[in-house]
């Protein structure tokens, strides 16, 4: 190509006059310039804090491998209920296995950590309940396990740094407290209104990173 | 004379006296652009009759709009709620919970509006006017006219609960107080168990989940209306929520109404008052 104009980077060549293909140019630009401006006319301008990072800070990792980890005992523990139970409540026990598989892949995908590592203190406390032929018996540990983890979640989100974090834990969240409805309903406890919509729960202590 | 001989005693002929009048305004139409105490408008010219375009006022979106709005929602779903008691379509199970969800979203107001006045707002006691006017209106009119105004008005209900869990969802990435993400994650659980157990409630442990989870169609149910279900996905979702509602027309269809999360239109502003 044989450009007509001077080179766009030397600076120290004197202004040309504008060629035809230079004003269209111009004209371009101030078109565009244009359009931003009247593109920053709209009505709502969003004030986000400038410092919130998008992706997961290491304070951030560091905790979100605590969540992974119990999603992965979660998993585990419905895993076993899965073979356990029987009929629609095995179904409902094995979809709600694979949920939390689904939340550790997810918290995998953001963090870069291998989901291949559950919390054994978790599973070793709750594998003995959700190892039932009892649906009721189970759905009752299954319900302590979802508000937990909605305790354990909400707790952490606290302390998260970054957008991917809180966007992430809120769509977990969302879920783990409709497994907990569900789960309190079948355990017997539909007509408690404090249990079924008001629950009371601890989080897990994630401090050591170990929940 | 001869009439080829050019008449020396007329200086300036017709054609000259244009080109120098023209040239005279030329001139003067450029030092009057350059001069430097021009006025009106200086806006690029305009080619056309077009009626000029709207300029939306500046509104920023920050922590205290977010929580209004959410306040304005809660607002919302307890004037639905009250509606639907007028209309004596709630019964049973149903209507226990349905009176705690009113009471959880007329705390959760409250809640919402103590954080907005703590981010530098004012309370907002009102519903929210445009998915009032835009959404809950026409969906109340098609419920009132419905051949089956119990099963619309609790659909509403479960979807209504659906959406205030989504727009909780979404605050709590876009709210920038630790406080505030906290408080909107406890309402987004809150409200999704609220959902939840209005499913179990009305239809029973056949909506436990939806059959999209062990790959199956969800389906609409005889009366051509969407089903609810107490586990609808694996994640929270963002997504608009349907809504079919009301009497079928002359080819058995009946209106489709979408609610999606708060935006730009819907937002209650610093700027607003309540009535």
């Amino acid at each position: 190509m044989n450009p007509k104009g001077p080179p766009l980077v030397d600076l120290d060549t004197a202004e040309p006059a504008p060629t035809r293909r230079g004003l269209i140019g111009m004209a371009g630009l101030a078109g565009a310039a244009a359009a931003l401006l009247g593109a920053s006319r709209v009505a709502a301008v969003p004030a986000r804090a400038p410092m919130i990072p998008d992706r997961p800070t290491e304070s951030d990792r560091a905790r979100l491998g605590a969540a992974m980890r119990l999603e992965l005992a979660a998993r585990d523990l419905y895993a076993v209920s899965t073979a356990s139970l029987g009929g629609d409540e095995a179904v409902l026990a094995r979809v709600v296995s694979e949920n939390h598989e689904a939340y550790a892949d997810a918290i995998a995908g953001v963090t870069g950590i291998s989901a291949d590592d559950r919390n054994n203190e978790v599973f070793d406390a709750l594998v003995g309940d959700f190892d039932t032929s009892d649906g009721q018996a189970f759905a009752a540990a299954a319900r302590t396990l979802e508000n937990t983890a909605v305790a354990t979640h909400t707790e952490l989100m606290a302390s998260y740094d970054s957008i991917d974090s809180f966007e992430l834990t809120a769509s977990i969240v969302a879920v783990e407290a409709r497994h907990a409805a569900v789960f309190t309903s079948m355990a017997g406890f539909s007509s408690d209104l404090d249990e079924m919509l008001d629950p009371e729960a601890t989080a897990l202590d994630t401090s050591g990173g170990a929940a | 004379m001869s009439r080829l001989t050019p008449r020396s005693g007329s200086a300036i002929g017709r054609r000259d006296a244009l080109r120098i009048g023209g040239t005279t305004l030329s001139l003067a139409a450029i030092v009057v652009a350059c001069g430097d105490d021009r006025t009106g408008d200086s806006d690029p010219g305009r080619v056309g009759l077009a009626p000029l375009p709207t300029v939306l006022p500046e509104f920023e979106v920050d922590d205290a709009v977010l929580l209004r709005t959410a306040a304005s929602l809660e607002n919302t779903v307890v004037s639905v709620h009250a509606t639907a008691r007028e209309l004596g379509v709630f019964d049973g199970s149903f209507a226990t919970i349905a009176d705690r969800a009113v009471a959880n979203h007329s705390a959760r107001a409250s809640a919402m509006n103590d954080l907005a006045v703590a981010a530098g707002g004012t309370a907002w006691d009102d519903v929210n006017p445009w998915y009032v006017e835009r959404s809950i209106t026409p969906i109340l009119d098609a419920v009132g006219d419905s051949d089956d105004a119990a099963r619309d008005a609790i659909n509403l209900a479960i979807t209504l609960e659906n959406l205030l869990a989504a727009t909780y969802q979404e605050m709590a990435s876009t709210l920038t107080s630790a406080d505030a993400r906290a408080a909107a994650l406890e309402a987004c659980a809150q409200s999704g168990r609220h959902s939840a157990a209005l499913v179990l409630a009305a239809f029973g442990v056949a909506n436990r989940f939806s059959p999209a989870l062990v790959g199956e169609e969800a389906t609409r149910t005889a009366a051509g209306v969407n089903r609810q279900y107490a586990i609808p996905g694996t994640f929270g979702q963002l997504g608009q929520f349907e809504l079919v509602a009301g009497p079928q027309d002359v080819n058995g269809v009946r209106s489709t109404f979408l609610l999606a999360t708060p935006a730009a239109n819907s937002y209650i502003y610093n700027e607003l008052s309540g009535a």
